[in-house]
């Protein structure tokens, strides 16, 4: 079983690997809003040591924790699986032993296997540059911080690949996914801490960051890094059921979708 | 041969609900409050029992259904009535065992990956198939042989012609060894030769593997020379099934003459021969076509030839929309 997995797994990989131009265009545009963003806050910063308990440093690092998560754990397959589905190009998959949600995840993993090994290194020049202009706090990590934070990360991404596999699996209804797409991309930022550390934010708003499980896929791991929080078996639980949670609807979604596929053509 | 049906199929329907668009844009600004939706009835209550080894001919015109049933025993799409059952199991849950004993081949839709060659999908396939891989190397070495398609393999799919991609597509279904295959008009587009290398190839495998096959098509000569049997459907039922023999006997007497002629001939010279469906000359071109008795096809054509100066001539199946039509009003007035 196992075996067959990655035999597919390395076709999905070979495939990925077309598309490295892209890629190298897509690091440069994910990494420019971050920089202006920074630059925004040292305008506010200006007269001023700390805010909401936070100095400079303190907030540049946030930052590129955050994008270096973002980089890690996001997925962006949703515009076009959605049209595949609309187009009812999934029945190869329909039809065969092999999951079409598998698919989706071993193309998409293998895609990000290619994409990091590509923007990584690029990555960590741009903050390494950026460290020049404005002020970053060090960060000492341990190897069970760096474990740990490891783990986070795996499963940010799987968070994020269920999100992105909602917004796909609703055009089973929907005619359309960009509103859709909109709407995670808002959600994500706003309530997972990507945008702003939650500090900062409105109280309902923190109310509702509480709540959902979307903190853990940005705010909790930096936390961590940065040695506000423990991972205290509480914590790990909670993570864990959040995403079994997700796992689940994912699940429920999925055998509710199919009964809608159309098949268009032929 | 058994006794219990290897695909068994009884009232299968379905339906689609699809929303009709008003044109111009101050339907798109109606459509955003109020929409108007029709109920279409693709397939509409149909039943049949295929035996093991049996090759059976889906034949019906365009939107008749064929495409749409072949979906429903192959689990893509849910049926609104019925539940079909193919090597004992329900399509529609798709369980890998079965899956495992079947293909779907479609003519209109390309199941190979576009942007690579072939033989990167059927290794694809061998790896979602869990196949051995003695049993790959044999069946591909085989089928590559066969279909004669040594240099196209190792090309990229979206540069290959619309018959070198039907062969592949057809290697493609085929290296699992399926005890049930679908066809869905798989010559459709071809031009004669390459029609008639698939369907001898199709045959062939019928043969050799024993597999039971359900072919659609809308040309005569597919069905005829594959099929014992034939199920004719239309507007989603089913109005005939039965000895595709009998249909030709029964419903298709005639044959068409198409003949060219180098200089202009009476329709009174035509008329002894059979009766005159076309005629046309304009000065420079002269052409018609007769209906000719079946069994005289041959021996009327020569006679032609020999009387009337006559410069090409061809025999053919009239089209399945003739016997359809002949079918539906022949079947009905029986009722
Ligand atoms: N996904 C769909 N949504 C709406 N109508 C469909 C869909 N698929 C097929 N139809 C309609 O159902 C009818 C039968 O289609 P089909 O089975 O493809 O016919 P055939 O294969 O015999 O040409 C046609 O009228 C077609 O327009
Ligand atoms: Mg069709």
């Amino acid at each position: 079983m196992l075996k067959k997995y990655l035999a597919i797994y390395r076709y999905m990989f070979i495939r990925s690997l077309q598309f490295r131009t892209e890629l190298a265009i897509y690091v440069v545009l994910d990494v420019l809003p971050f920089f202006v963003l920074l630059f925004m806050w040292q305008a506010a910063f200006a007269g001023k040591d700390v805010i909401n308990g936070f100095t400079l440093p303190q907030i540049t690092q946030y930052y590129f924790l955050v994008m270096f998560i973002e980089r890690v754990t996001s997925s962006y397959f949703e515009n076009w699986r959605s049209t595949e589905i609309r187009e009812g190009k999934i029945d190869y998959f329909l039809t065969r032993p092999f999951s079409y949600i598998n698919e989706i995840l071993s193309k998409d993993l293998g895609g990000k296997v290619v994409s990091l090994l590509i923007s990584i290194p690029g990555l960590l020049a741009a903050m390494v540059l950026m460290s020049l202009i404005i002020p970053v706090e060090p960060l000492t990590i341990t190897a069970i911080h760096a474990t740990v934070f490891a783990g986070f990360l795996i499963l940010g991404y799987f968070m994020q690949f269920c999100i992105a596999l909602w917004i796909v699996l609703l055009t089973f209804w929907f005619e359309g996914s960009a509103g859709l797409e909109h709407f995670k991309w808002i959600s994500v930022t706003l309530f997972s801490g990507a945008m702003i550390p939650i500090e900062f934010t409105p109280e309902w708003l923190q109310k509702i960051y509480a709540v959902l499980p979307l903190k853990y896929i940005f705010a909790v791991p930096i936390n961590y890094i940065q040695g506000n929080i423990l991972l205290t078996p509480r914590l790990g639980l909670e993570v864990f059921f959040s995403f079994l949670l997700m796992v689940g609807i994912t699940k429920i979604l999925w055998s509710k979708a199919v009964y809608r596929y159309s098949s268009a053509g032929g | 041969m058994t006794d219990t049906p290897l695909i068994s199929v009884k009232n299968l329907s379905k339906h689609f609900k699809v929303y009709k668009k008003q044109p111009g844009l101050w339907g798109s600004i109606k459509s955003l409050w109020h929409r108007e939706y029709e109920t279409v009835k693709a397939v509409d209550g149909i039943s049949f029992d295929i035996h093991e080894g049996e090759i059976v001919g889906f034949i019906g015109m365009n939107g008749a259904g064929k495409t749409t049933t072949l979906k429903m025993l192959s689990g893509l799409l849910y049926p609104t009535t019925g539940t079909p059952s193919v090597l004992g199991y329900n399509p529609w849950e798709r369980k890998a065992a079965f899956q495992k004993q079947f293909a779907l081949v479609m003519g209109q839709k390309n199941q190979l990956w576009w942007d690579l060659p072939a033989i990167e999908t059927f290794h694809l396939n061998k790896a979602i198939y869990e196949i051995p891989d003695e049993q790959f190397e044999k069946t591909l070495n085989k089928l590559v042989k066969l279909l004669d398609v040594e240099d196209i393999i190792q090309i990229q799919v979206r540069k290959l012609s619309l018959g070198q991609r039907m062969k592949c597509e057809l290697i493609a279904a085929l290296l699992h060894n399926p005890k049930v295959l679908f066809l869905d008009e798989p010559t459709i587009g071809l031009d004669v030769v390459m029609q008639k290398t698939l369907r001898d190839f199709i045959k062939a495998y019928n043969k050799e593997f024993g597999a039971t096959i359900i072919l659609t098509s809308h040309y005569m000569d597919d069905v005829k020379e594959l099929c014992e049997r034939a199920i004719i459907i239309d507007h989603g039922k089913k109005i005939f099934d039965g000895k595709l023999q009998d249909i030709i006997d029964k419903y298709a007497r005639n044959k068409i003459l198409s003949l060219v002629f180098s200089k202009s001939v009476t329709k009174k010279d035509l008329a002894a021969f059979g009766t005159v469906k076309e005629f046309s000359e304009d000065g420079t071109h002269y052409t018609a076509t007769l209906l000719v008795a079946r069994k005289e096809a041959a021996t009327t054509a020569s006679k032609v030839l020999s009387k009337l100066p006559v410069v090409d001539v061809t025999i053919e199946e009239p089209p399945i929309e003739a016997i359809i039509r002949e079918v539906f009003s022949k079947e009905k007035a029986k009722k």
